[in-house]
């Protein structure tokens, strides 16, 4: 009896052959990265991820020390009045901060600064007068202030012509351009800092304060001219601002879900009045309201430019942004963890592990942890997705959480970009403009591509990694 | 082949476990589960005893009681009483009243029974497993082990097999790291698997070969008592005749005593010396092997056995199959919990429980076709070396 | 077995053999006969392929199950044995698994005619591998064609009964779904063809109430058969017999209660158009089966017949969806329903349950395993299959239950004649229930034959060793005897016989091919060396 069929079958089915097979162990990863292989979508996933992690790792090696870049703050601007006292009306004199001299406009002189700890500023009374502080140092936080400056009738007072004056700036941001050179070469100029070893500009954050209005381009200069004086070109910006996403989001998560992994598991063996007490914790900590409550955090505490644990500015609110979030997002963890120990613990291999008199501990550590991790895996590559929309979001809405206003991060660069869309919209109803749609898309799609290219790999890591799919 | 002349390492007396059943808006308590009503036997060192019965006759709780997973109800489980004590405790339950509920404790309005009572506390508190302290059970743990059913969720699935058999011994701090790996290895010999293969994980293994390894994790820190719950119901044949020789082999070289629980009375046979069969969480029969299988005098044994399938086709027996369904353990028939099925149904037995008596010498039956006569006992008094009877207190 | 002391004659279930398709009649193997043989299997192969590599499971079975016979497929965990049926109805899991090749034949039809052409395996030069190039229009078709003779000539059940039924529909509903699919026209005529208004109804009646006030249930039964023959409607007999039994002591109110059980036979116009609308739609999808069949007789496709056939099933859908609607308030399903029910505690009372219309009113979860297998087999009998694969049915069971279960096996054979290819690894079972036996060992089978010869004379090694290590509740048996060595890996299957590893008479011959298999007696074959001589190697 002859099969049907049989003319087509090769002969590699048709005879078993030797197959090379390695440790066990290493089988495993083998296994799960020949599945991973196949799936196309994650494969594109792991490729984004990946050089979301080479940039972010670059960027953060190369970082922009805003800290000393005196003229480039941008925002959080605040009016710092110089009120005179004791001078005659209609006597001009002059306050100088920077290099830059504002002349008195009534009793005042304004200067609009953003926070920093110590500007020094020179007081330029008119012919005649003394003034009183003749200098010193003001330090600018959140708040509006006021200096009062006494003059008093000088004796022999020589008219001290003002110093020369650069430039004169309205009350609004300062202008500055930041360039970067390699380390070695001589500085081109002020506000230029060097980037270490000397690598390449590929990351070159070329500020200026003025309002957006660059295009995409992807290179920037070594060195600037007031020319092609751009706000950091959109792709460097964009770059710079993967690390602080991923760095924000994996450290959220991964302590949220640790902090969850551990709640939950004790919570769901241990049962009883354990288990109620820490679910009634996690129901209070899920009624805070997520976003709310990381800006009161961040507000509260950066207070009068405070810094928390001797850290910069920068880094304390990006402290307290992880903080805040990790403490609103562990209750998702606990819950879903002690579902799956609910299920976990009625496994005879626990009840084997109590047979052998291992404590509670013993059994919550060593095996009911390694075996509820499935879910929580599933929901974290979810969240490291989420966690950056949510900082964007922030941003987005207008709580200025970082201390600068061009801050190169997506969620900022989106805020500023709508305003200037926002800008260019009024214009267009009169006539010809050209709105700067690629200022709003890049930041979306840069924050699209990262979402979907985490939940794509873990996707197919799940399916991968599942057991169950006969393969 | 111990026939009660080797000591006993433990020994049940009427343990009872009731899981409760919530309802109603602050979960109260309507009802209890009958899980396990009054069990009482004993197990000798080195023998197997069978303890046979369908699902939901309780027959797993009790593997569980006698190790401790779980706490009973009421009851006793004496663990190494010596020969006067278990003496001593068979007059002190006669002595107690006859009650279907706890340990008569309510009803032993007599001098006597409440001196008995008493005195069995003593006894208790010395020899019971169900009063030791949390750290005494530590140290005992280890001599009773238990071995599961399903060869596929009784190993964590993320532990290699060298940490898995290891892990009772890690436990207990037992010896050094590279000692306890030793044992490993000679566990693993033991029960027939390659040392070789102690880095792999369970799921690489087949069902008998997890078996193997579930019994050389029982077998980690010398046991003295091993329950063995349904251990070949989820095998092949032949690996089940491989696994039972191995538990054999074992038993004679280490002297081990067996719990050997299971549904499949022709494996019980090959394995015990004694069995007994269990309905809705009580003994309706406890007999030596041959004696049950050649005689059996309960109604339900005899339906048991002729119920099971015999290889043979040419052998054609008169069947005795049931009818209906078993009832829920929550709500089990008055009197004799067998009489809605039984084919020998008399009136008294919906009204009145069956009491425990030997009908041949170590063969005790509960019911009312055996009733107790008032005067001596059948049998009783011709082996005076035989236990008195235990009423179903 | 004590159920409601009817007698088992007047069960309204068919007493002669379901029809079975015509057979061909190949040329007469040696020794084996083909007389009724209903499923032919030949040398069937299904490998799974898999990331370990290719998993031969089964590499050239060949048995034959015949009319009215039980036979069972036995062997241990992973020998092929659920593969075999599951192959058969082509319910294999596509990737991985893939039936290579073979031939079933069921009747006339060939169920497997499209196989080269539904995948084709092209190698991948350099490697050893394989690539699979499936052509999902053909697979698309095949699965169409064998959804037709799945459940309906080839029914199948279960290892699990309490996962097969669908949790949130009553149990006359689901049984009630498989009866429309499988003999709605039967029923729907029937329906149709019932009249109320008989002149003998009357009588009928007045005889059954005399027979409730006597209390003898058979004379009961026998008078409610006979208001049921006066109407024109079995079914409606048993709701007469259920109604009097539930009135009891108050025999007064059977009256009443059959006249108002009654009024669901009067049907209006609507109803009648309703029910012919849904009569014409399932005779389009036995037709469109019976193309199907055709297909897989002829072996060439005719997708144009399928077409049309289609079409006209949706047009006459739409035709049904006006009725729903404009029926709302007539209810216009309500008699088909009612009339199903009955139906559906009629096929409850066959498998032997005793409060059938309980349990047709419940739900899956309230009954029990051994309830729930019966109910399982009463909907795989209710379309009256040629074949019934049973998937260890009983492992999963009691022993008490599995006794009655495997008594209820054994009265169908006798009554309704199906032939039941029983899958198990319990030899045990296959004693007492079966005719034939397949002994199968790593994807082969090793022996057949009838179930008495195999049991008192096994001939392979294998077959032997199986029967020697099963411990006998009737024998003390205390040494159990064991086959050494474990299941192959059936990645990398052992040249040659696939048991020769374990074998205690393995021979240098026993590595280089596999015995063919050889008859040693009427009808009984063995596949080894021992009983063919050694063939000179190659």
């Amino acid at each position: 009896m002859t099969a049907s069929g049989g003319a087509n079958i090769p002969a590699a089915i048709a005879t078993p052959t030797r197959r090379h097979r390695p440790s066990p162990r290493l089988d495993q990863w083998k296994r799960t990265w020949h599945f991973l292989r196949r799936n196309g979508l994650a494969l594109f996933g792991l490729a984004v991820i990946f050089c979301l992690i080479g940039v972010a790792v670059y960027a953060l090696t190369t970082p922009i020390p805003w800290d000393q870049l005196t003229e480039c703050y941008g925002t959080n601007n605040q009016v710092i009045t110089f009120h005179e006292i004791g001078l005659p009306v209609g006597l001009a004199w002059s306050v100088t901060i920077q290099n830059t001299t504002h002349d008195n406009v009534g009793t005042d002189v304004n200067f609009s600064l953003a926070s920093g700890p110590a500007y020094a500023y020179t007081v330029t009374p008119p012919g005649g007068f003394n003034a009183k502080p003749a200098s010193g140092q003001v330090a600018v936080a959140e708040t509006p202030q006021t200096i009062d400056i006494k003059f008093s009738q000088g004796v022999g007072g020589v008219p001290v012509s003002p110093p020369a004056v650069s430039s004169s700036a309205s009350s609004g941001p300062l202008s500055c351009t930041v360039c970067t050179y390699p380390t070695g070469t001589p500085s081109p100029g002020p506000n230029c800092y060097a980037t270490p070893k000397g690598l390449p500009s590929l990351i070159n954050p070329t500020i200026s304060l003025s309002p957006l209005v660059a295009g995409p381009l992807p290179f920037g200069a070594l060195t600037v001219t007031p020319e092609n004086a751009y706000f950091y070109n959109l792709f460097n910006g964009l770059l710079r601002g993967s690390d602080y996403s991923l760095l924000i989001s994996v450290s959220i998560v991964g302590v949220g879900a640790m902090v969850g992994l551990v709640v939950g598991a004790v919570s769901g063996y241990w049962g009883g009045v354990v288990d109620e007490t820490l679910m009634r914790l996690v129901d209070i900590f899920l009624s805070i309201p997520q976003i709310l409550f990381v800006i009161i955090v961040i507000a509260v505490v950066t207070e009068d430019y405070n810094t928390v644990l001797g850290l910069s500015p920068l880094a304390t609110r990006v402290f307290l942004l992880i903080i805040g979030f990790m403490v609103v997002w562990w209750p998702f963890y606990a819950r879903l963890v002690r579902g799956q120990v609910l299920v976990v613990r009625e496994q005879k291999f626990v009840e084997a592990a109590r047979a052998s008199g291992a404590s509670k501990g013993r059994i919550v550590l060593r095996h009911i942890i390694p075996n509820s991790m499935y879910p929580i895996f599933i929901q974290m590559s979810l969240d490291v997705g989420t966690v950056p929309l949510l900082t964007a979001f922030l941003v987005f809405l207008g709580f200025r959480i970082w201390p600068y206003v061009y801050f190169p991060e997506w969620g900022t660069i989106s805020a500023l970009a709508t305003q200037n869309v926002l800008g260019y919209l009024g214009e267009c109803a009169t006539g010809t403009c050209s709105i700067p749609w690629w200022q709003l898309f890049f930041p979306g799609l840069a924050l699209f591509l990262f979402a979907i290219s985490v939940n794509f790999l873990s996707d197919g890591l799940r399916d991968a990694l599942d057991p169950r799919l006969r393969r | 082949m111990d026939d009660g002349s080797s000591p006993i390492v433990v020994s049940a007396r009427n343990v009872r476990k009731y899981f409760p059943i919530r309802a109603g808006l602050f979960s109260t308590r309507i009802g209890d589960v009958r899980a396990v009503d009054g069990v009482s036997f004993d197990v000798h060192e080195g023998e197997t005893v069978g303890l046979v019965g369908e699902s939901g006759c309780g027959k797993t709780t009790v593997g569980r009681l006698l190790l401790r997973l779980i706490d009973p109800s009421s009851g006793h489980t004496f663990y190494r009483p010596p020969a006067e004590v278990e003496e001593r405790l068979d007059e002190l339950y006669a002595r107690l009243p006859t009650t279907s509920e706890g340990d008569g404790a309510a009803k032993a309005t007599s001098a006597d029974a409440k001196a008995a009572l008493k005195e069995l506390d003593q006894l208790a508190h010395q020899y019971s497993l169900y009063r030791k302290s949390p750290r005494q059970m530590r140290t005992i743990r280890g001599k009773l082990q238990i071995v599961f059913q399903d060869p596929f969720s009784s190993l964590s699935p993320r532990m290699l097999i060298r940490d898995i058999i290891a892990e009772p011994m890690t436990i207990h701090h037992a010896g050094s790291r590279a000692e306890r790996y030793r044992r490993v290895a000679e566990l693993m010999r033991d029960v027939g698997l390659n040392p070789e293969h102690e880095w792999r994980f369970p799921h690489e293994f087949s069902g008998g070969q997890r078996q193997r390894i579930g019994i050389a994790r029982a077998l980690a820190l010398r046991p003295e008592f091993i329950v063995l719950d349904e251990p070949t119901s989820a095998l092949d044949v032949s690996v089940q005749a491989q696994i039972l020789n191995i538990l054999k082999r074992l038993q004679a070289e280490q002297r081990l005593a067996y719990l050997f629980i299971s549904h499949h009375l022709s494996v019980v046979r090959a394995m015990s010396q004694r069995v007994i069969v269990m309905y809705l969480g009580q003994v309706v029969e406890r007999a030596p092997t041959e004696e049950l299988f050649s005689r059996p005098l309960h109604p339900y044994t005899q339906a048991l056995l002729s119920a099971i399938p015999i290889p043979d086709p040419d052998l054609k027996r008169e069947r005795i199959v049931l009818k209906g369904d078993v009832p829920s353990p929550a709500a089990p028939p008055s009197g004799c919990r067998f009489h809605t099925r039984c084919p020998a149904v008399m009136p008294i037995c919906s009204t009145l429980e069956p009491v425990t008596i030997q009908v041949r010498p170590g063969h005790f039956v509960a019911c009312h076709l055996y009733p107790a006569p008032s005067a001596t006992l059948e049998g009783a008094a011709a082996v005076p070396s035989s236990p008195p009877p235990l009423t179903a207190a | 077995m004590a159920t409601s002391g009817a007698s088992v004659a007047e069960y309204p279930v068919p007493t002669e053999m379901p029809p079975a398709p015509e057979v061909e009649g190949p040329p007469a193997a040696a020794g084996a006969s083909d007389h009724g043989v209903v499923l032919d299997i030949r040398d069937l192969k299904t490998y799974f392929f898999t990331y370990d590599g290719v998993v031969r499971a089964l590499d050239g079975v060949s048995l034959k199950v015949r009319r009215g016979e039980t036979t069972g497929l036995v062997g241990e965990t992973g020998c092929g044995k659920s593969v075999t049926a599951f192959s058969v109805t082509r319910i294999i899991p596509d990737p991985p698994g893939r039936v290579i090749s073979g031939k079933v034949m069921f009747g006339k039809a060939n169920l497997l005619w499209d196989l080269e052409n539904e995948a084709k395996f092209i190698p991948i030069k350099g490697t050893n591998r394989v690539k699979i190039k499936r052509s999902f229009r053909r697979i698309r078709a095949s699965a169409e064609r064998l959804s037709s003779i799945r459940g309906k000539s080839i029914a199948t059940i279960f290892q699990e009964p309490s996962q097969a039924m669908n949790p949130i529909f009553s149990v006359a509903d689901q049984l009630g779904e498989a009866l429309i699919l499988h003999e709605g026209t039967k029923v729907i005529d029937e329906l149709l063809a019932a009249n109320p208004r008989s002149p003998d109804v009357g009588a009928a009646i007045e005889a059954l109430v005399v027979a409730a006030q006597e209390g003898d249930r058979d004379t009961m039964r026998a008078k409610a058969m006979a208001v049921g023959a006066a109407v024109n409607l079995t079914s409606f007999g048993r709701q007469a017999f259920y109604i009097a039994r539930a009135a009891g002591a108050d025999t007064e109110s059977i009256r009443p209660s059959v006249l108002r059980a009654m009024k669901r036979l009067r049907l209006s116009g609507f109803q009648r158009g309703y029910l012919a609308s849904q009569r014409r739609l399932i005779a389009f999808h036995d037709d469109l089966n019976q193309v199907h069949i055709n297909e897989m007789v002829e072996g060439k496709s005719n997708r144009a017949g399928r077409r049309r056939l289609a079409r006209r099933t949706s047009r006459e859908r739409m035709t049904r969806f006006y009725y729903g609607i404009r029926g709302v308030h007539a209810r216009v399903d309500k008699p088909l329903k009612e009339e199903l029910f009955w139906r559906v505690v009629g096929l409850l009372e066959g498998v032997s349950i005793a409060n059938p219309v309980q349990v047709a009113r419940g739900y899956p979860h309230e009954l029990s395993g051994g309830m729930l297998q019966r109910v399982m087999i009463a909907m795989s009998l209710s379309a009256e299959p040629a074949v019934l694969l049973a998937d260890e049915p009983t492992t999963a069971l009691d022993v008490t239950i599995q006794a009655q279960i495997l008594e209820l096996m054994r009265d169908l054979k006798t009554r309704v004649g199906t032939a039941i290819m029983l899958i198990t690894h319990d030899l045990a079972v296959i004693a007492e229930v079966a005719d034939r036996v397949c002994v199968m060992y790593a994807g082969v089978i090793v022996e057949q034959g009838p179930v008495h010869e195999v049991f008192r004379r096994p001939l392979h090694p294998y077959s032997q060793g199986l029967l020697a290590s099963i411990p006998r509740v009737d024998q003390p048996n205390k040494e159990l005897s064991s086959i050494p060595g474990s299941v192959p890996d059936l990645i990398r299957p052992p040249p040659g016989c696939r048991f020769h590893p374990r074998c205690a008479y393995a021979m240098p011959v026993c590595k280089q091919a596999r015995p063919p298999m050889t008859s040693e007696g009427p009808e009984h074959e063995v596949a080894c060396y021992l009983y063919k001589g050694p063939v000179a190697p190659e």
